[in-house]
């Protein structure tokens, strides 16, 4: 008749995570007098144990030489302190609008002053007040964004989202949606820094200025 | 140490980018262990992206993070996504919550040996075979029996992170370090269930 109240799996995980008491220790032996295998395997386990727990050790070492990054650390966009996912996002969104507009005979020459207080690829925003990363997240920082650019007159607007793809979420409930956020920007030119594209003699690409001509191409829709 | 991880958290959550660090330090270890029982490469540079990965996406939402009290499921969930979003950009088969740990882990050290007999353990076998057969297990087993083999956490401390009832997890450390028993030294007389059809009946 088995007159243990603790199961032999259970006396054994409290003995490995050393939470036994002395009751758990009674029993144990209890156990043992009727199964003289049951040392045995105690021995089995607590070495299995030990040696699982150095390897793990070993292997999540690594962990230890990752820190949080710091706001110095932190790669700042150029020009302005916008969180660089949001400098992604942006200057994605920038690239989209440009597609959409097929601007191809109007580029901006490298180096020239158009548009001198922002440069030539910032973008909407990144001219407002210094804004310090660690303080934002996405979502503030984007906001910050269409705010910062709304109010510069840079940002025209936010075209319909589009959903790319969703699957079922992680932790089994929901869905994770991808989707694509598009922004409307809009930049300021000067007659003399638009280019246009033409050949030379070898047929190669090559940018002229725009005003040599006699009637100036604008960038129009 | 919860109310003061709690504190950290809440502070945290406030824009402390050092309450941040503290309790990112005092985590990464077990955040690490959750990354190889899902399936994440266990060579250390993988490790150190994945973490890294990690650690910029918890500064990045620590701030919708309504709950201090649940930073552990939460940090949890970051690093479950960040390895689900690194598997899928290398091309890897991805991990199921019940999935092996294996199929993602192409550069672990070969197939883990089952049933290998008695003599295994106690002629000395190397940590890593005993490690593989943790990693053999489904991942509702080698997940427990990975974080408490960290000895970072306590098995409350695990339920917590794996939104479970600390007696589940109790549960499934028995019944884990059981499998890996009967897939060591099966046994005909043995009242257990066999470790195959175990392993069927739980994925």
């Amino acid at each position: 008749m088995n007159t243990h109240s603790f199961d032999i799996d259970e006396l054994l995980c409290r003995v490995l995570e050393g939470d036994a008491s002395a009751d758990c220790w009674r029993e144990l032996a209890a156990h043992a007098a009727c199964d003289d295998r049951v040392w045995a395997r105690v021995a089995s386990e607590l070495a299995q144990s030990r040696m699982i727990e150095r390897r793990v050790h070993e292997l999540t070492a690594p962990a230890e030489r990752i820190e949080i990054p710091q706001p110095q650390a932190e790669p700042a966009a150029r020009g302005g302190l916008l969180p660089i996912a949001l400098r992604r996002r942006a200057a994605w969104s920038g690239w989209a609008v440009a597609a959409c507009f097929l601007v191809a005979f109007v580029l901006l020459r490298p180096g020239s002053t158009a548009a001198p207080d922002r440069g030539d690829d910032l973008i909407a925003g990144e001219t407002a007040a210094p804004m310090d990363p660690a303080a934002f997240t996405a979502t503030e920082a984007l906001r910050a964004y269409v705010r910062a650019g709304t109010d510069e007159g840079l940002l025209v607007g936010e075209l319909p989202i589009v959903a790319v793809r969703t699957t079922p979420a992680a932790q089994g409930a929901g869905v994770e949606v991808v989707y694509m956020r598009r922004f409307l920007e809009r930049t300021f030119v000067d007659d003399g820094d638009i280019v246009r594209l033409a050949s030379d003699e070898h047929g190669r690409a090559v940018t002229l200025p725009a005003r040599d001509e006699s009637s100036p191409r604008r960038n129009s829709l | 140490m919860e109310r003061e991880t709690a504190e950290l958290a809440s502070r945290a959550i406030d824009g402390d980018r050092d309450a941040l660090s503290d309790l990112w330090r005092a985590h990464r270890r077990w955040v690490a262990a959750v990354l190889i029982a899902h399936g994440s490469p266990r060579d250390s540079a993988a490790l150190e992206d994945l973490l890294q990965d990690i650690a910029m996406a918890t500064v990045r939402n620590i701030s919708t993070l309504r709950d201090p009290l649940r930073w552990r499921p939460w940090l949890r969930s970051i690093a479950i996504n960040a390895l689900r979003s690194s598997l899928r950009r290398r091309h890897l088969p991805g991990v199921t919550l019940n999935g092996s740990a294996h199929n993602a882990a192409d550069d672990c050290a070969g197939p883990p040996r089952m049933g290998q007999g008695p003599d295994a353990i106690d002629s000395g076998e190397d940590a890593e075979r005993a490690l593989q057969q943790v990693l053999a297990l489904p991942l509702i087993y080698r997940e427990v029996l990975l974080l408490k083999a960290l000895r970072d956490l306590s098995t409350r401390h695990i339920a917590e992170a794996l939104d479970l009832p600390v007696k589940t997890v109790e549960t499934r450390l028995i019944r884990g370090r059981r499998l890996i028993l009967d897939a060591l030294a099966p046994t005909p007389d043995s009242h257990r269930a066999d470790f195959k059809s175990e392993m069927d009946r739980t994925r």
